[in-house]
């Protein structure tokens, strides 16, 4: 079986999939890509089933050994990845190219860029970890999953699943394929957009107790701007601005992944793929499935603003991102 | 039985919660329990996963395969079916528990705030009937209720910033278990040596929203180990 071996690790990288169903009643979350879209695109670009399991990088990168070749893809946050041959010479690795990292190979990546904090690396034919509880992926809370339940360490040897995709005819040499060329495709092959002061507000939906906050803390939700602080993490963008006026909640409810939580410090908690599957904080809003991975994207620093959509839109916005990721499918089936 | 939910109402756009009541009592957990076992069995298509909490059953779902108005008006003559039905008995488990000393380092205080000896606080605590209302705060985590209100105690000024797994933890009416070490601001008066979530099973969690718990005093967590499942 083939494999790839841990240079060094990066700041926090995980073996992911697209998360967990099935498992809340026993108080299993979802888990699973922080950018569910990249982590999608980057499978789709080395010709596995968009659900594999893949790497999730956070920050700053790992570096990583081939001992046998593999086509690779990278997607998300820009992480400036090389591929460095056994004879010395070095490729950059194109944000949402299928890339040859030859047979003896190390590939090298750097720090996300600035407006991203994780990437996708997906290899052909995807990680082969364990399947537990339906899932692949890490659950760094419980310990469980992906690679021993934990991030990946110096010295790891992952294997690699069989891939469908065949190596090129000389394994030795750098080989990056084109991506689909369609222009209406552009936005999807690097995976979720960039986050920057004048990206679009994220969309929201009115959570249970909306009504129960007080009508300046409603309105400071949607004209406000929300900056993301450092201790956010797999299970929580903590977010900080105007401090909303906290309302109150007697019993422990259900959470999902984008749940807009108000602690008693009015500061809120955007909960992300690793939250706990219930919580007590009163739950003025939730981001729309659409921009989830934009969530999980969001750097330190970043400013965030929220605007309200309804149930129909977010349907709709989420059906056509569909349709273009299918139409993305089959034009790169069409490549090969 | 009165099946009939209060709302059917959205969380988020993937996610529909069915609310049956809005405090904690006997009647709400037993129409929460059979929602969710009848929710469950009926595999209405789209949805991934369905969990109860105290008085709701959340239903998710895959927004791309279900549309949330017809998913709601399926939840509701699946639950009008029900009208009548028998009510959902869980499990019985039994857990065993090393209270006091290093297993339960807040006995003595729990004692002291109910103004009873500690032997008299083990004596409640172990001859009550506790029913998982759900799970929730980490994977295998219970929340149980019927504490007896002598035992009734607010949760601690200051969490603790490390309870050891095992660690049986008193607060307000209820009692919790924790399945991992982890911070913790319950009052932790036993341990037990039960594991209450394993990732190797399945489901992974000992326990079920719907069982009912009896603790049994024992000498010391090892004394009575996983091999008495």
């Amino acid at each position: 079986m083939s494999m790839i071996e841990v240079v060094a690790p990066g700041m926090l990288t995980t073996i992911q999939d697209l998360g967990r169903t099935g498992y809340r009643s026993s108080g299993v979350g979802p888990g699973g890509a922080m950018d569910a879209l990249s982590h999608r695109v980057a499978n789709l670009l080395v010709g596995n089933s968009d659900d594999a399991a893949a790497l999730e990088i956070t920050l700053l990168g790992p570096r990583l050994a081939f001992p046998a070749g593999a086509w690779v893809a990278i997607t998300g946050a820009a992480v400036g990845a090389v591929v460095v041959t056994a004879d010395g010479q070095s490729t950059p690795v194109p944000a949402g190219h299928p890339i040859w990292a030859p047979d003896g190979a190390t590939l090298a990546c750097g720090q996300c860029a600035p407006h991203g904090c994780r990437s996708t690396l997906a290899v052909a034919g995807g990680l082969d970890a364990p399947l537990i509880l339906g899932g692949r992926g890490t659950d760094l809370r419980s310990g469980f999953g992906g690679w021993q339940g934990r991030a990946l360490l110096g010295g790891d040897r992952i294997p690699v699943a069989a891939s469908r995709r065949k190596p090129p005819a000389d394994r030795h040499r750098v080989v990056v394929l084109p991506q689909t060329a369609s222009p209406e495709l552009a936005p999807l092959p690097a995976g979720s957009p960039a986050h920057s002061v004048a990206s679009p507000p994220i969309r929201v939906l009115r959570g249970p107790e909306f009504d129960a906050f007080p009508a300046a803390s409603r309105e400071a939700l949607f004209t406000g701007t929300f900056t993301v602080t450092p201790d956010s993490d797999r299970s929580g963008c903590r977010i900080s601005g105007e401090a909303l006026s906290p309302s109150t909640m007697t019993l422990s409810e259900v959470v999902v992944a984008g749940t807009i939580q108000v602690p008693p410090s009015g500061q809120p908690i955007v909960l992300a793929a690793d939250h706990p599957v219930t919580g007590g904080y009163p739950r003025i809003a939730v981001v729309a499935t659409i921009d989830l991975p934009r969530i999980g994207q969001a750097p330190p620093g970043a400013s965030l603003r929220f605007v309200e959509i309804g149930l129909d839109e977010a349907q709709r916005l989420l059906r056509a991102r569909e349709r273009t990721l299918r139409i993305f499918t089959l034009g790169l089936e069409h490549l090969r | 039985m009165a099946l009939s939910p209060l709302t059917i109402e959205p969380l988020g756009d993937a996610c529909l919660v069915v609310r049956f009541g809005t405090g904690i009592d006997a009647a709400t957990s037993r129409a929460v329990a059979a929602a969710t076992a009848s929710l469950a069995a009926a595999a209405l298509p789209g949805v991934v996963d369905i969990a109860p909490t105290f008085n709701t059953v959340a239903v998710v779902f895959d927004p791309l395969r279900a549309d949330p108005g017809h998913l709601s008006a399926a939840i509701q003559a699946r639950l009008r079916s029900l009208e009548g039905a028998a009510p959902a008995t869980g499990a019985i488990v039994e857990i065993p528990v090393a209270y006091g000393g290093d297993d339960g380092p807040d006995l003595a205080a729990v004692a002291a705030y109910a103004r009873l000896d500690p032997e008299e606080v083990v004596r409640l605590h172990a001859a009550a009937d506790h029913v998982v209302g759900m799970i929730g705060f980490a994977p295998g985590f219970p929340y149980l209720l019927g504490l007896p209100a002598a035992l009734a105690i607010p949760r601690r000024a200051t969490p603790r910033t490390c309870v050891p797994a095992g660690s049986v933890a008193i607060a307000e009416r209820q009692t919790g278990i924790y399945p991992r070490t982890s911070p913790g601001g319950w009052h932790v008066i036993g341990r037990t040596p039960r594991a209450m979530f394993d990732a190797d099973r399945d489901p992974p969690a000992l326990l079920r929203a719907g069982d009912l718990v009896r603790f049994v005093p024992v000498a010391s967590p090892t004394s009575a180990g996983e091999g008495s499942r």
